[in-house]
């Protein structure tokens, strides 16, 4: 295996994955030690839209170059001392000048403070604590923590309060991946081990990765290598939900699948929460060729059961049980991996006009 | 009796009270044959079946059936009569409907012909599974077995463990999909030989005398972890209801009334284990609405994890990755593309074939980790269970998030309430 697994820890959807994978419910030290279950803390939300209040968006207003709401990309909460960890994955650290990550530090900080539990719309203000968290490859974590200092100091500097802070390093050290972080984070969120913890466990020439449950972000910055498993892995999933959807049908029928349906099903649900930007596009382009690829593959006389309204989305007419046996048959045969899978798509004119 | 008198019986009864009646009499008649070592007429046999549909969406089962062209003749509220129209119009058995998930079909025909007929049922229905006991199911039923019996009588235990990926053999895997329902012991002339573990036999002894000794000879020999058959004693008489891995059960005692009552002693525990196991295991996306700002995506479920007692060799686990991801007829029905992330690690993104849902696993020597996406019935996991103790190693220890799955069965086996739903 030669992907570079040190390249891996830093990667954002990695980190991702992994800090889901640590809050799921499994026995220790078998697959994942699954440090924050262990400790209590559970998957609040995932991607959450989270905005800042009318009176605190007017505080900062001239005075702290802010966002008006955030989306970390994972909420955790422990139940039992009403506590949120809130979740930032980065590639690389980044200085309290750097314009759009020092901006949704600030907010994201800001959040973490006593106006967390009005935030997240569970009560009014200092009902919950919060601390904000960045996982990123050990490396960074002291200069992210330097930065995040002085964005407290900042917000410290026009009279509001922010919440805790630190960071998780994700570190390779011989085959095991091992977790770092602060005695602040240790004692903010009540953890029984000392860090550095092993949580990870894998065997030369093997990608540690898990299991992924968000497989796709077009938001996040990756290395080719890793953006072409990814969207392989994404591949993989809109095929198993297609093949699923066909496989169980009644003959004779028709089934609709839509890019949303097929990207929720792919993500998690995740998909809908992406915001409605050009990466959003950018992800119904790539399922819409994808879709395009399958069906161009099959043969002639099939293919003219496939049909695509730009309202509706893809219609498979299975009008006998001939039909379906061959569609089943032609699409699990189907094999992402043979796509090329780094390519760039480029808008095209046509776009609006597909969607629309 | 023939094959045109069972039609006839069958098609004769008009009540819930006569079928019983009829079956009761029919089971002491063989029972006495069978004391006098002269079956004249096959033993009743009976299969737990699954409505593996969406609960709340499930179609009613005589809407499945009618799409095979089986017709299900009403006998009362949740009785049928079953007509196979295929067959020349041949009456097959009767249908309970214990609940719109569960049901049992009852039948007098001899075990060839009625366990082809039910596999094809399943095979043919995407709607419609077995239900699935595993080798760590029947483990805690055998601790009931205790319970219930004396220590004097006589129990019957089966144990199935076949390495059948050890060796590469294609003939040996498609030729072993068609005795799958029917185990016999017997072995004809025409053996394949083969070398690779398997294991396959019966124990018959006092219940006190295998009491003493299962637990010790399950920790030296692995294989026998894999139960696949367990008679229950009859209270009432001789002999008992010998319970198989797929559901099926078979009175060989003179009792139908007992049989039906362990029938849906084990129907009960399952159902208790199959609600654990789906709302445990479920992985879903639950939408949370708080006053502000709006929606919030909270992720629930809990992995399974499948830990082998033993590391597979580095060709056991090629040949079982080729063997199931590269054969469209494989023994674990799934379909997938394995990601290859190491020699001996892959992840696949696949599909539960029988029951069109997917599921995701991530498959090593030593492990299998699934993750199951809502509306997958909890069916796809013990049937997983069954095959890995079956196929790959008996004695791997299975965990729904943090808990282990003896414990889930054994919960369930107490958790049987005084007044159930059938």
């Amino acid at each position: 295996m030669s992907r570079n697994i040190n390249e891996l820890c830093k990667d954002p959807l990695f980190q991702l994955n992994l800090a889901i994978w640590l809050a799921q419910p499994q026995i220790e030290h078998f697959h994942i030690h699954p440090l924050f279950y262990k400790s209590g803390l559970s998957i609040y939300s995932i991607g959450p839209l989270l905005a800042l209040p009318p009176d605190i968006r007017l505080a900062v207003s001239e005075k702290l170059d802010c966002q008006e709401g955030a989306r970390p990309d994972l909420v955790l909460e422990t139940k039992a001392t009403k506590k949120f960890c809130i979740l930032e994955c980065k590639t690389s650290s980044f200085g309290p000048a750097s314009t759009k990550p020092a901006s949704q530090a600030r907010t994201l900080l800001l959040i973490a403070g006593p106006i967390l539990s009005e935030v997240l719309g569970l009560g009014t203000r200092r009902q919950n604590e919060g601390i904000l968290c960045y996982f990123s490859g050990s490396n960074q974590i002291k200069m992210m923590e330097n930065t995040l200092g002085i964005l407290a100091q900042e917000i410290d500097g026009i009279k509001l309060e922010s919440g805790e802070y630190g960071c998780f390093g994700v570190k390779l050290e011989q085959s095991t991946i091992l977790l770092e972080y602060s005695d602040r984070i240790k004692k903010f969120l009540n953890f029984i081990e000392d860090s550095p913890v092993k949580i990870l466990t894998f065997e030369a020439e093997t990608d540690p990765r898990p299991l992924y449950f968000i497989p796709y972000d077009p938001n996040i910055q990756q290395t080719k290598e890793e953006q072409e498993l990814c969207r392989r892995i994404l591949f993989e999933r809109i095929l198993s939900y297609i093949i699923s959807k066909i496989g169980g049908v009644t003959i004779p029928s028709s089934i609709i699948f839509a890019i949303e349906e097929i990207l929720n099903s792919a993500t998690f649900g995740v998909y809908e929460v992406w915001e409605d930007n050009e990466t959003k596009k950018h992800i119904r382009r790539l399922v819409r060729e994808f879709l395009e690829d399958i069906r161009s593959r099959m043969d002639e006389e099939l293919r003219e059961h496939i049909n695509y309204e730009s309202k509706r989305g893809w219609t498979f007419n299975l009008k006998d049980t001939e039909t379906y046996e061959e569609m089943l048959k032609q699409i699990s045969k189907f094999k992402p991996e043979t796509l090329d899978l780094s390519k760039e798509l480029q808008p095209t004119l046509f776009d609006d006009i597909m969607e629309n | 009796m023939t094959v045109s008198d069972i039609s006839k019986e069958i098609k004769s009864i008009t009540s819930h009270d006569k079928m019983i009646r009829c079956l009761d009499g029919y089971s002491a008649e063989r029972m006495e044959e069978l004391d006098e070592r002269k079956t004249k007429c096959p033993l009743v046999k009976s299969y737990m079946l699954e409505h593996v549909g969406e609960t709340g969406k499930q179609k009613n089962v005589t809407e499945v059936l009618s799409v095979l062209g089986i017709e299900s003749g009403q006998i009362d509220e949740n009785l049928y009569r079953i007509l196979d129209t295929r067959e020349n119009g041949e009456y097959m058995g009767f249908l309970e409907v214990l609940t719109p998930r569960y049901f049992v079909f009852y039948t007098l025909h001899p075990s060839d012909k009625a366990d082809r007929w039910v596999k094809n049922l399943v095979l043919n229905s995407p709607e419609l599974d077995h239900v699935w006991l595993s080798g760590l199911t029947f483990n805690v039923l055998w601790e009931r077995v205790l319970q219930l019996s004396k220590p004097n009588r006589y129990v019957t235990i089966v144990f199935v463990h076949e390495s059948i990926y050890q060796v590469d053999s294609e003939i040996y895997e498609e030729d072993e999909e068609e005795k799958e329902i029917s185990l016999s012991l017997d072995e004809g002339d025409m053996v394949e030989i083969v070398e690779r573990r398997a294991s396959k036999f019966k124990l018959v002894d006092r219940i006190s005398t295998v009491k003493e000794s299962l637990s010790k000879l399950q920790a030296d020999y692995a294989p026998l972890y894999a139960i696949s058959q367990l008679r229950f004693p009859s209270p009432v008489g001789r002999g008992g209801h010998d319970f198989y891995h797929n559901g099926k059960v078979t009175n060989r005692s003179g009792n139908f009334r007992d049989h039906r009552s362990h029938i849906l002693y084990v129907q009960r525990i399952y159902d208790e284990l199959m609600n654990m196991t789906e709302e445990k295991a479920w992985y879903s996306m639950y939408k949370e609405t708080v006053t502000m700002p709006g929606q919030f995506q909270k992720l629930i479920g809990a992995p399974v994890s499948i830990i082998f007692n033993e590391s597979l060799s580095k060709e056991t686990f090629d040949y079982w990755i080729k063997s199931t991801f590269g054969r469209v007829n494989n023994r674990f029905r799934l379909w997938g593309n394995p990601i290859i992330l190491g020699p001996k690690k892959v992840h696949v993104y696949g599909v539960d074939k029988h029951l069109w849902k997917p599921i995701f696993l991530e498959l090593t020597d030593k492990h299998l980790i699934a993750i199951v996406p809502k509306g997958t019935c909890g069916n796809t996991i013990h049937r997983l269970i069954c095959n890995i103790q079956r196929y790959i190693d008996p004695a791997a220890k299975v965990y729904i998030g943090d808990m282990e799955y003896k414990v889930m069965v054994e919960q369930s086996s107490k958790g049987v309430k005084y007044e159930p739903k059938y």
